[in-house]
């Protein structure tokens, strides 16, 4: 009897463990000549920065930056030039501050092509309060709620920078074991993959960590471009998945967006 | 003194009777023959009156079988009506009755009808496709769905034979010199504890129904395959079949020749069913002992069957033992089940259930005690004749699945029920006219419960309620009619969010439910012309119309949205109307070789939306064709060739196709169907076309069943709105699916048989570059579909040992299946958006402080899985 207990339970077990191997799928490459962009201008007095790449053959490959553009953020009364600094990103001046509810136009010229993008900046709302939850296993703690997923009332981008290098135990350690980055998304949709999704990387940090919220908001287009991105990324994997294929842009052939928000900051310690 | 070894004089218990020296041919006695031999009725007959018979067996065929019965009757007649309609003349000589032949010449212009239902003997229950046919004349019918059956032939002596698969043939000798009314009652064959003899005309059964692209089955056949976790399934049978297609393990979908998994009708007993899978697929809805016998169609389709584009597959549940009470009792890893059946009224009226329910739960609950895994499946069926021309059913299923985590103050998960029921009449006109009514209600029901903290849900619905009429007309062996007309009640609810919170209700879009209904016309003849051709042609004619109250959407033609109206009344706003024509014709240049070409064009006016391609049934919704959302259009062309080689019993099938498809369903890039207003503005109507050719070849001997299906098909759609206008391969194409199926009888009591099974990878897009956004690592496709996944393949072995010594009523049988043998990891997904964390495991990065490396990663479902399963049969 005992034995037939076990065989009953590891076939239901093989059953409904769905699992995952490494892929020896020859990869497909293929030449793009897109240009990739990255960038916000947002409502904090500060540098912008602006990141224009290539895309990668294959996974995995370093970012490639491109070095040789011309690069200028107009609005209707003022233009900015972005000059490209040691990391070869194209930046303003640091007394560049964007306003609510007006239009940014990116521009890039390189090797006489122009490629265009517009944003508007939305107002943001303020930031609901992080809560976060003891791990007994780990001894560590990680977030259980910054944002819902779902809000009829606005789209918004946070991102988390987390600090534990000055907690005790870690003081030494590089940097990659006492920093953490994570986004999270609040939007007007909802999708199956969100809702159903893979599994996530858990993030844990000790007691005393360093949190800095940044929370920023997201224009209509700018919301349906992250809604891709997640599509293809963070809920991308699960059971219910839907084809993939390429997130739209705001550039005109290129990849990418170029983005305008308003951004609260928040900061507090984990205790 | 010479006597003929062939002349027997019968003095029939003489030491019974008192001697009668006169010849009470006068006598009044009641007599019941069932399948009984002439020389036993003639026993008897002897034995009640004491009247002596005489006659030689070189004149009169005393093996014959005769069904009749009277009540208090004058012996006289009843001679006259036995011995009379089998062409026997008796006298009285010399105190005897004397037996001759008759040898009356036929007047060849009178037709008479022999009609009735064929039976099996012990439980009363219609067979469904039993051949009844007068192989002198090769001439007969099928029984239908209901197993009545008609034949109407010039008057003469015939020999009439009735054959189906795993019951004994029989054949009876019939005068046929006026309407007969007759039930065939056939024997089946002892469940292997006698050598089963698998005869020719079991096989020839079974090519003259297939080769117009139909294939019946009865739960026999189900035994011949094994399946996962030894529950026997029709749904995995069919995705077995030439031309029919699977994404994989644990999926209850099916693609038919190119057809989307949506195209496919299921009825249980005349009630659609929408959705037939439990644990998201792993299992189907159909017990299959609750099941009679199902047909599944893909070439010519009747015209009695519309509203999918693809194929239909039609289940026949059992009516319930007539006679005696029975049932069965079985157990295996995933699930247990019981079936009881009985008559109310011997041979008259009957009544059946099955509950089949998962005994998985305890398992999940080991895990957390707040989860509720599992399915449960229920049958019934009742069924009470109403005198000698009605028959009355009520016939229900509901099928239950719970997916969740729940306590007090929340559900989190999934939970879906299937509901269809019918109420159905069966009326004869007449000996060539049948008909039935049907009154049937569906519904599928699915909720998902999203949030952790209450009872919120999101819930959808189909919902259809109808009524329709057919009748069958066999105006002749050569001809006969089919017609008939329906009306359905049609409810749609695509997806709306049940709030606990009534306040919250206003800043949740509310998604219009959408109302329709269709009427439908259909006539059919199907016609033999001559000993080399008959034809099949039908047309079916319905009329789809929308109806308010409800809110429609208008795009523009780039799906861009441009404004909407709402219908605040009941009345139709709508209207679609698109004639189906169906056709077949048959060569046959001999009787075991044919060639059939088939037209089809079917119709679908709605259709199941949900951009998912995983195996597993997920949040999809309904949505009918309305102002702007054409229905779906389909035009199949095919040829059937067949050959059986009778000396060897294999049958070669080989079926070329050629379809083409409009306005079917394909999606917006990253479409947004969930809670969307606009869902209709996701659709993108495509066009496409597949092809292909299936062949099989099978092979019956006494022993050994084997099975061999070789398709090759190609699918593609077409649109403007999708890879920059480009052709793309579908992603249900699987250009070479390959199947080996083999059964073996060692012994009365052993079977083993296995199954191999090979189809090309699934169409996957797949990369070409990679750019970075947020520290993401974001992938480009350049072209859809430009991939495969690697190829399926898996073998499957099962063994039935029946634990008995000796025959009994009651049987007890161990079922052992070993599924996938060689641990064949069959990938469903690929995916290059995770990474390896520190426990080995792929998880998608959420930390983009650092450089994370990705891993591209196939995600799969089964390996090797043994189980285990016991039935009581009694």
């Amino acid at each position: 009897m005992a034995i037939l207990k076990i065989i009953v339970i590891l076939s239901i077990i093989i059953v409904f463990a769905s699992c995952e191997k490494k892929s020896d799928l020859p990869q497909k490459s293929h030449s793009e000549n897109f240009i990739v962009v990255d960038g916000i201008i947002t409502n904090e007095m500060k540098t912008h920065k602006i990141t224009i790449s290539k895309v990668n053959a294959n996974i995995n490959d370093t970012i490639s930056k491109i070095t040789n553009a011309t690069v200028k953020i107009i609005t209707n009364d003022t233009v900015f030039l972005l000059q490209k600094d040691n990391n070869n990103d194209y930046c303003t001046d640091s007394t560049v501050k964007g306003i609510i509810n007006k239009n940014y136009t990116l521009t890039i010229n390189i090797d006489s092509n122009e490629y265009i993008a517009n944003d508007i900046m939305p107002n943001v709302l303020p930031i609901p309060n992080a809560i976060w939850q003891y791990n007994a296993e780990k001894k560590l703690y990680n977030f259980s709620f910054i944002c819902s997923y779902y809000n009829v009332n606005e789209s918004a981008m946070y991102k988390l920078e987390l600090d534990w290098s000055s907690v005790s135990g870690y003081i030494n350690e590089p940097d990659k074991n006492t920093h953490a980055t994570i986004y999270y998304y609040s939007l007007k949709t909802i999708d199956l993959g969100e809702l159903l999704g893979p599994k996530l990387e858990s993030v844990f940090f000790p007691k005393g960590t360093y949190v800095k919220e940044t929370k920023y908001s997201l224009s209509p287009q700018h919301e349906a471009y992250i809604r891709e991105m997640l599509l293809e990324t963070q809920w991308h994997g699960g059971l219910f998945d839907a084809p993939v294929s390429n997130v739209s842009s705001n550039i005109n052939n290129g990849l990418g967006f170029f983005g305008a928000s308003a951004v609260l900051v928040k900061t507090f310690y984990i205790f | 003194m010479i006597y003929s070894k062939y002349l027997i004089i019968i003095l029939l218990f003489v030491i019974t009777i008192d001697s009668f020296s006169q010849i009470e041919n006068s006598k009044i006695i009641s007599v019941k023959y069932s399948n009984t031999q002439l020389r036993d009725v003639i026993k008897d007959i002897s034995k009640k009156t004491g009247i002596l018979f005489s006659y030689s067996t070189n004149f009169i065929n005393d093996s014959i079988a005769i069904n009749y019965k009277a009540k208090n009757k004058n012996v006289n007649d009843i001679l006259n009506d036995i011995l009379t309609s089998n062409s026997i003349k008796w006298e009285t000589i010399n105190e005897q009755i004397v037996l001759t032949k008759e040898t009356n010449i036929p007047k060849q212009n009178n037709k008479y009808t022999i009609s009735g239902f064929v039976k099996d003997k012990n439980t009363g229950e219609f067979l469904v496709g039993a051949s009844v046919y007068f192989p002198q004349i090769h001439s007969g019918t099928i029984s239908n769905s209901y197993g009545f059956y008609s034949i109407t032939v010039i008057e003469n002596n015939y020999n009439l034979c009735c054959s189906y698969i795993g019951y004994s043939n029989i054949q009876i000798f019939v005068n046929l010199k006026r309407n007969i009314n007759l039930d065939i009652l056939l024997t089946p064959l002892s469940i292997k504890l006698v050598e089963i003899s698998i005869k020719a005309t079991d096989v020839i059964t079974t090519f003259d129904k297939n080769t117009s692209g139909e294939l019946t089955f009865n739960k026999q056949n189900l035994t011949e395959r094994p399946s996962p976790m030894a529950e026997q399934e029709i749904i995995k049978s069919v995705q077995t079949f030439p031309g029919v297609s699977s994404i994989g393990d644990a999926s209850a979908y099916y693609f038919v020749r190119g057809g989307q998994k949506d195209q496919n009708l299921i009825l249980v007993d005349d009630a659609p069913v929408f959705n037939p899978s439990h644990l998201l697929g792993m299992f189907s809805s159909f017990v299959p002992e609750a099941v009679k016998s199902f047909s599944f169609y893909k070439s010519y389709i009747p015209p009695k069957f519309g509203d999918k584009l693809s194929s239909v597959l039609d289940i026949v549940t059992n009516d319930g033992n007539k006679n005696c009470l029975s049932g069965n009792v079985g157990v295996g890893p995933a699930a247990f089940h019981l079936q009881l059946e009985g008559p109310f009224k011997k041979d008259t009226s009957s009544w059946f259930f099955s509950i089949r329910r998962s005994n998985i739960n305890w398992i999940f609950k080991k895990i957390n005690q707040n989860l509720d895994v599992g399915f449960t499946d229920f049958n019934t069926k009742t069924n009470f004749r109403l005198g000698d021309k009605n028959r009355l059913f009520f016939s229900m299923y509901i099928g239950k699945d719970n997916f969740y985590q729940k306590n007090n103050d929340y559900k989190y998960g999934l939970e879906w029920l299937n509901f269809a029921s019918t109420i159905r009449v069966n009326h004869i006109y007449n000996e060539k006219t049948f008909s039935n009514t049907t009154i049937n209600l569906s519904k599928y029901n699915y909720n998902f419960y999203f949030s952790r903290n209450s009872h919120d849900y999101w819930n959808n619905y189909i919902q259809t309620f109808g009524i329709k009429h057919d009748i069958t007309n066999y105006y002749n062996t050569n001809n006969s009619y089919n017609f008939g007309l329906g009306i359905n009640f049609n409810v749609q609810n695509p997806g709306n969010v049940n709030l606990t919170n009534n306040n919250s209700r206003q800043i949740i879009p509310i998604i219009a439910k959408c109302y329709n209904n269709d009427i439908y016309l259909y006539t059919e003849n199907q016609r033999k012309i001559n000993n080399y051709f008959s034809v099949n042609f039908g047309l079916r004619l319905p009329i789809f119309f929308n109806n308010g109250p409800t809110t429609e959407y208008f795009f523009d033609e780039n799906y861009n949205y441009k404004y909407s109206v709402d219908y605040l009344t009941k009345k139709t706003y709508n209207y679609f109307f698109i004639p189906e024509p169906r056709f077949l014709i048959k060569y046959m240049p001999d009787t075991f070789f044919n060639v059939s070409f088939v037209y089809n064009k079917t119709i679908q006016f709605i259709r199941q939306i949900g951009s998912s391609q995983s195996p597993f049934s997920s949040l999809e919704v309904w949505l009918p064709s309305s102002p702007g959302l054409e229905p779906e259009k389909a035009n199949q062309f095919s040829l059937i060739i067949s050959k059986l080689f009778t000396q060897k019993n294999i049958t070669i099938n080989i079926e070329p196709y050629y379809k083409i498809l409009h306005n079917v369903t394909d999606y917006k890039e990253h479409a947004n169907l969930l809670i969307n207003p606009l869902i209709k503005g996701e659709l993108i109507l495509c066009g496409g076309n597949s092809y292909g050719i299936e062949t099989s070849v099978k092979k019956n001997s006494d022993k050994i069943l084997c099975e061999i299906t070789y398709a090759y098909s190609k699918s593609f759609l077409q649109s403007d709105f999708i890879n920059s206008g480009k052709k793309y391969l579908a992603y249900y194409d699987r250009t070479n699916v390959f199947n080996v199926n083999l059964l073996y009888k060692i012994n009365n009591r052993l079977t083993v048989s296995s199954n191999w099974i090979f189809s090309t990878g699934t169409p996957v897009t797949v990369p070409t570059g990679y750019y970075y956004y947020q520290d993401n690592q974001i992938p480009y496709y350049s072209e859809k579909n430009n991939s495969r996944l690697p190829n399926y393949h898996r073998l499957d072995f099962s063994l039935e040992y029946i634990l008995n010594k000796q025959l009994k009523k009651s049987v007890h049988k161990l079922n052992i299946v070993l599924y996938n043998i060689y641990n064949r990891k069959n990938p469903f997904e690929l995916n290059f958006n995770k990474m390896i964390n520190g426990e080995n495991k792929f998880v998608i990065p959420q930390n983009n402080y650092d450089n994370v490396e990705l891993t591209p990663s196939y995600k799969y479902l089964f390996g090797f899985i043994p189980s285990i399963s016991y039935i009581w049969q009694f």
